[in-house]
């Protein structure tokens, strides 16, 4: 996914307008390697901001927040066994959960990739 | 404001990801932890350990006095491995102690370089800690000494472990270097002249040493077993709890903290350091409990995802009287419990050569 297609949250996730969430690329090189993912039950309703999943690094554990809220339509099982996908590609192969969006406003008030990008001083 | 070592521009050169770590800014990582982890499995790196402290001890009796190993056992160009505690026993730092022929020089971590100091100043006024002018590089992995010989002329393979000398680097400034380190791996730690410290990286570099951070400095040593102050001996630890007896030796006189330590060794220790293994790949960290059959039975000290033999890896404390052999052990992450199962320590031993 082109990271300018995608909504961006101050937690640093991002999704697309499909329901897709991941962690953003600056996210995934603050978080240093990931090298396990918990992720979240399919079905399970989530609020916005509410915890998502998940990601424990060499050096630290984070959360991964639900930019939106919506239920979970499907999980990358992939990063059970390879949760460094996180880190290679995060705005594709990374990805960490597909939410049915509940309130598509919600997701248009995010940032843009150029917002994001300039909060995070890029 | 926090201290920086005279690497610390040329660290932010080199992509590393500075944090502060003991009142010191050092790097965390350059490339990755990972990589920088099995750099010094398979070939060699090199770490910044300019924030320990280095202090020179001119009066043997004095720091006999203060130091639970016996350095009278200690030969000349030699280093030892030592407790200083507190009169109650616990653990002020854990040092390395080498002797040269006119005085020691006392390897302290940073976090308790100026408690250790100041308690080595009371006993031998002429003590003196040396971050003005000294700083320190440790190369690690079993590439080591074949990419450092071409540095100095002594024939490196010749020391023995904990061995120091003095070495003329380059032929252009003088330093000690003794065959020690911290990863587990074979390895040279140099201790020389700040000013010295910047071009000797970069020519590190060439010889295509990886420049490490605190970050595999620390998976490293969880493999290796090593203890680190603040996580498997601290000022509630005992050299006893930590099982680490040997180095405390009752027999040599009086020394500080000993009366505890002697009742302690009658009475035993109130707890035990354990290894463990997880069947997942969930991280145990430092403060995570310990369960069994629903009964906490202790606490984690340190845990990493290990690189080396990719499986979670921890240290840990049981409490007296606990037998590790019964029930199901799980370690509560979060709100799961993961199974585990308790392994002889250290996790990794490097092959013999």
């Amino acid at each position: 996914m082109k990271p300018q297609d995608l909504k961006f949250t101050k937690e640093h996730e991002w999704i697309s307008r499909d329901g897709t969430v991941g962690i953003s690329d600056h996210a995934q090189h603050e978080l240093g390697d990931v090298v396990f993912v918990e992720l979240p039950k399919v079905g399970v309703e989530k609020a916005q901001g509410s915890e998502l999943g998940v990601l424990e690094s060499v050096k630290s554990v984070s959360s991964v927040y639900s930019p939106v809220s919506g239920s979970v339509a499907k999980i990358n099982d992939k990063l059970v066994q390879t949760p460094e996908l996180v880190n290679k590609d995060p705005y594709g192969e990374g990805w960490i959960a597909q939410l049915k969006i509940s309130d598509m406003q919600q997701l248009a008030a995010l940032m843009t990739y150029d917002q994001y990008q300039a909060f995070v001083g890029k | 404001m926090p201290q920086k070592t005279p690497l610390y521009d040329l660290h932010l050169d080199n992509g590393g990801r500075m944090v502060e770590f003991a009142g010191w800014l050092m790097p965390v990582q350059f490339k990755g932890i990972i990589e920088e982890h099995n750099a010094v499995r398979e070939n060699a790196g090199i770490f910044d350990i300019g924030h320990m402290g280095q202090i020179e001890v001119f009066d043997k009796d004095a720091l006999q006095r203060l130091v639970t190993n016996d350095i009278s056992l200690l030969a000349e160009w030699m280093g030892q491995y030592s407790f200083i505690c507190n009169e109650d026993g616990t653990v002020l730092d854990d040092l390395i102690i080498y002797r040269l022929p006119d005085r020691f020089l006392v390897i302290s971590n940073a976090v308790n370089a100026q408690n250790v100091f100041e308690k080595i100043k009371n006993a031998d006024p002429n003590a003196a800690i040396l971050y003005e002018t000294r700083t320190a590089i440790a190369l690690q992995g079993p590439l080591t000494l074949e990419r450092f010989q071409k540095f100095v002329k002594a024939d490196l393979k010749k020391l023995k472990h904990r061995q120091i000398i003095p070495v003329k680097i380059n032929g252009s400034f003088d330093a000690v270097a003794s065959r020690s380190g911290y990863s587990g791996e074979d390895g040279i730690e140099l201790f020389f002249d700040k000013k010295a410290a910047a071009d000797l990286w970069r020519q590190l570099l060439l010889e295509s040493f990886e420049p490490c951070g605190l970050g595999s400095r620390d998976t490293l040593r969880i493999e290796a077993a090593l203890p680190l102050y603040g996580h498997e001996i601290d000022a509630k630890t005992t050299p006893i709890d930590a099982g680490f007896d040997r180095f405390v030796r009752f027999e040599k006189g009086d020394f500080s903290g000993k009366e505890a330590l002697l009742e302690q060794k009658k009475m035993g220790a109130s707890k035990k350091l354990v290894g463990f293994e997880l069947s997942g790949r969930a991280v145990p960290r430092q403060g995570y409990d310990i369960y069994s059959d629903g009964k906490k039975i202790g606490y984690v000290t340190s845990g990493t995802f290990s690189p080396t033999l990719k499986r979670s890896i921890g240290m840990g404390y049981l409490f007296a009287g606990t037998d590790e052999t019964a029930g199901s052990p799980k370690v509560a992450i979060r709100d799961n419990y993961f199974d585990i199962s308790f392994v002889k320590l250290p996790f990794y031993r490097r092959p013999k050569i």
